[in-house]
């Protein structure tokens, strides 16, 4: 039997009752349907839960890590307290007052009960709301937004940021792919561009995916051309962190004020796999997390009432340092969780333990199945009725009482 | 073990370091008179576009080059499918006297010793990053072997080791040139062997501090799921340990001439097992060689590379009937790549996969600068570079061991579709500001009077390429053969006559600078079509 010890944190942690009063913002800045947007974080590579919301009052932790612990609250570096438990990675501070003030969650040993520590398998299931290959072909959300949209999203009702459009939103419902919207128009010139336009209509029409991407193109550049969302201000006084993450979130901000009907985002920080000199790289990488994430809180001001951020990670590191001052692949790792509907300022964990017998071959166990965490976001901010098919063959809890419903 | 304190982390990286290196050597020119004076000597053999013949060629330089010169096609032409592709595979015999020497002569850290290189790093014009990133951009446009050339793109991305990962920036020059390069047409076998001593592959996947005081599994995972068995190969959590103990001790020690070292005193010199087969304590050095045998010799590892070929060759999703005989190929020839090549490239399978791949970067920037030739003069290596940096491939910069994915969906989406129209567009119609889509600061280009435009960088010789077509259905025809070397569907074909006709008749003649402007926005759209966008 595996030992268990269910920490029912917030009450620990001495945080007050979450009144209503926390619940602002006007109806007339959610989504036109009521419905959250939604806005997935995916940190690729395999974030190191365990450095990031550190279990210090665990002796094993810091036997596992001569070099890497992070000290108690308190000792020079140390972690910053939650709950008298937990405590989150210094570099994560601009989150702290967030989770204070209750519009931050945290849900520790979470991730895929998947035995892949495979970064590119265990990502591709994640993304796919899956555990092992050949369940489902195409993205968790882009599910969603089959079930939001009725099969016709509006022309930015989804959008993936980076080089190729995130596999979470790959499948037959379109989305827009958005590296960055500087220069996001087309560049032929000006008395070429109705003929142009109607060769590219004429000559994309195959119904492949190239000929579906051609006509988001026409669709998206117009939209932008209209709204200029470039042009809205960062607003109060909202400081993004000068990188590529921090591009992204910002013109995310933008795009979701602009009005065009945006419903999920979804939004990649790489670099998480520190298999050597780990304190070179977390610290900076976490550093731009928070300050993106609490940024772009920042920026949305009321309108995060009806806004729902959350992140994930593929797998988490090994408890055990390495020779290397770093983490081997591992299993158990942390998500975090934004918004106005979020039952914040607790770290939710039926928490495993660090002790040997408590472990998964070494690594902290997964007991909370990410599936569990997005279905009780779905369903409590967005409303879906449709999880069992967005997560098929999951049949395990799915509520964990970290979204308050709509 | 690392004497000397090279960098860890992230190196930083500025565009302009690249720009730099590009006026400094003033390559493009060089590289443009070389290749004015190769096609003087080529005879002008071709065919009428649509001759079956042509367009199985026009396939295989598809995908076996990096895009289509026009001097490749006659050459093709000539030697035809069988007798084309056997030059290509024996890449030795295709002179490259010039290029290389050029190379070596431009960038000199190419011909450098580990110790010459250490030797210069404070050195503030010593760029070695920059100096590789531009000979291979040159090998993969200009070189004439370039089964050859795409092959070692394979191979690098396969064995992928990311450039600006620490003292990768100064290790990964002679592992180019001593580890991959030479190999690329040879026997897998060599390449595994080498990559595992790799002193940039050693650090990029830490197995420099692999020791038995506390075992880093990277290397391990990484060469059984990426480099042989594949994911689902049949290895288990406990063969990655123990891969990983097996390997303990191998590292990597700047003041050495190899740099590799095997450090017995941190190698776990117990007993291990791996993939079922017991390895003996007392092993040494001997336990890693002993592990790539057994990959070696595992089915899996045959079968994993067949399928990875057939994605990069054929199409995204490989027919498995190929695979299968593509495996039994490499298993017979120990992984030989020239049979293995030849089974996949005169398969049915292969002639029947046209235009199923879509462009990757590389492949789409490649080719814009092989089919259009452009002008000398212009800076058009600028343009290069900084379309790879936007679109996201430039070499060697991938972070993820996985290295640059190979299938559609990892290239296409709305974003990345209309920077490459745009790509298209602005060369085509070159009257547009080059701002972006350059690197800033290289100073050649423009008059000084007005804001430089894109074909102040990138000039496409229009009066050749419209040649005497003067209606719009001509036109259209010869962009269609000069460049493109292919037929289009009939209402494509219609569609584009369309777009140059303007409303007015196809068969009427235009005047001459009319004419241009039609060649102009047949060919931007051209470029922006699936014709060209897949291969």
């Amino acid at each position: 039997m595996r030992r268990r010890q269910f920490l029912s944190l917030a009450g620990l942690a001495g945080i007050p009752s979450l009144g209503p009063q926390l619940v602002f913002g006007s109806p007339a800045e959610k989504a036109a349907s009521g419905r959250d947007v939604v806005v997935v974080i995916y940190q690729r590579g395999a974030a190191d839960g365990l450095n990031l919301v550190v279990p210090y009052t665990e002796g094993p932790y810091f036997d596992a890590r001569p070099t890497l612990a992070i000290g108690e609250p308190g000792s020079p570096g140390g972690a910053l307290d939650l709950d008298g438990f937990f405590g989150f990675h210094p570099d994560l501070s601009p989150l702290l007052p967030l989770y204070e003030s209750g519009m931050l969650g945290v849900v520790h040993a979470a991730g895929s009960p998947s035995d892949s520590r495979s970064h590119f398998d265990a990502q591709d299931f994640m993304e796919k709301g899956v555990l092992e290959k050949n369940v489902a072909a195409d993205g968790w959300l882009n599910r969603y937004l089959a079930e939001v949209s009725g099969g016709t999203p509006e022309t930015f009702g989804a959008v993936g940021f980076g080089n190729a459009l995130p596999v979470s939103l790959r499948g037959p419902i379109p989305s827009v792919g958005v590296k960055q919207l500087d220069d996001y128009a087309l560049a032929a010139p000006d008395e070429w561009l109705p003929a142009i336009r109607n060769n590219i209509t004429a000559m994309f029409n195959q119904q492949q995916s190239l000929d579906s991407v051609a006509g988001s193109i026409l669709g998206s550049v117009d939209l932008l051309a209209a709204s200029d969302p470039l042009s809205i201000p960062v607003e109060n006084g909202a400081q993004y962190p000068d990188d590529t993450f921090g591009v992204q979130m910002s013109q995310l901000a933008k795009l979701i004020k602009a009005g065009l009907g945006l419903e999920m985002a979804a939004v990649d920080i790489n670099g998480w796999d520190h298999h050597d000199r780990q304190v070179d790289y977390l610290g900076p990488l976490a550093s731009s997390l928070a300050q993106g994430m609490s940024a772009f809180y920042a920026d949305m001001g009321e309108a995060m009432s009806g806004i729902t951020v959350i992140t994930m990670t593929e797998f988490g590191r090994r408890l055990t340092e390495n020779a290397s001052e770093g983490t081997d692949h591992g299993h158990g790792s942390v998500m975090f969780a934004l918004g106005g509907g979020v039952n914040g300022g607790q770290v939710i964990a039926d928490w495993p333990g660090l002790q040997p017998q408590n472990l998964d071959r070494g690594d902290l166990d997964v007991t909370t199945d990410f599936r569990t965490v997005l279905s009780d976001m779905l369903i409590n901010r967005a409303g879906s009725s449709s999880v069992d098919q967005i997560f098929p063959s999951f049949d395990g809890p799915q509520s964990i009482g970290l979204f308050r419903p709509l | 073990m690392m004497s000397r304190n090279l960098r860890a982390g992230t190196a930083a990286f500025d565009g302009q370091r690249v720009a730099a290196v590009l006026k400094r050597s003033n390559i493009g020119h060089h590289l443009h008179q070389w290749q004015a004076a190769q096609a003087k000597t080529v005879e002008r053999s071709r065919k009428a576009v649509g001759d079956t013949a042509q367009q199985s060629l026009v396939h295989l330089l598809n995908r076996t080059s990096f895009g289509i010169a026009g001097p490749d096609l006659e050459l093709a032409l000539d030697l035809g499918f069988e007798g084309f592709l056997e030059y290509q595979l024996d890449a030795e015999q295709i002179d490259n006297t010039f290029l290389e020497e050029l190379l070596v002569d431009l960038f000199p850290s190419l011909a450098m010793s580990y110790g010459e290189i250490f030797d210069r790093l404070s050195d503030d014009d010593f760029d070695p990053v920059s100096e590789l990133i531009v000979a291979t951009i040159a090998r993969q446009l200009f070189s004439p072997r370039q089964l050859f050339e795409v092959m070692a793109e394979f191979w690098t991305n396969h064995f992928n080791v990311f450039l600006l990962d620490g003292p990768v920036q100064y290790l990964k020059t002679v592992d180019d040139r001593d580890n991959v390069r030479p190999f690329a047409l040879g026997r897998f076998e060599d390449l595994l062997r080498a990559n595992a001593r790799s002193p940039a592959m050693l650090y990029y996947l830490d197995n420099f501090s692999n020791t038995r005081f506390g075992p880093n599994e990277n290397y391990a995972r990484e060469l059984m799921e990426l480099h042989t068995l594949g994911v689902d190969g049949g290895y288990t959590e406990t063969d990655v340990i123990e891969v990983a103990r097996c390997f303990t001790g191998w590292t990597i020690d700047t003041r050495t001439e190899e740099v590799f070292v095997f450090s017995e005193a941190n190698h776990d010199d117990g007993s291990k097992r791996v993939l079922g087969v017991d390895i003996p304590a007392g092993g040494g050095i001997e336990d890693g060689e002993q592990v790539l045998d057994l990959l070696l010799a595992d089915p899996a590892t045959a079968q994993f590379l067949a399928g990875k070929l057939c994605r990069r060759f054929v199409a995204d999703q490989q027919p498995e009937a190929l695979v299968s005989r593509v495996a039994d190929t490499f298993a017979a020839s120990g992984g030989d790549m020239v049979p293995v090549l030849r089974t996949l490239l005169l398969s049915d399978e292969f002639r029947a996969s046209e235009n199923q791949k879509f462009r990757r970067p590389t492949e789409l920037v490649g080719g814009m600068v092989r089919s259009l030739q452009p002008a000398d003069g212009s800076n058009y290596f600028s343009v290069i570079f900084r379309q790879l940096e936007t679109l996201g491939q430039i070499p060697f910069f991938a972070a993820e061991p996985t290295g640059y994915g190979d299938e559609e969906g990892d290239w296409l989406n709305t974003n990345a579709l209309l920077s490459r129209w745009n790509l298209g567009y602005s060369i085509a119609f070159g009257e547009v500001p080059a701002s972006t889509r350059v690197d800033s600061g290289d100073g050649d280009a423009g008059d000084g009077r007005r804001e430089p435009v894109m074909a102040d960088y990138f000039a496409i010789r229009m009066l050749d390429l419209l040649g005497s077509a003067r209606t719009p259905a001509e036109i259209v025809d010869r962009v269609l053969d000069q460049f493109l070397h292919r037929q289009v569907g009939v209402s494509d074909r219609a569609a584009l006559i369309n777009l140059a006709a303007g409303g007015q008749p196809a068969t009427v003649p235009l005047s001459l600078s009319n004419a241009v402007a039609a060649a102009r926005a047949v060919l931007a759209s051209s470029l922006a079509s699936r014709y060209f966008q897949n291969r």
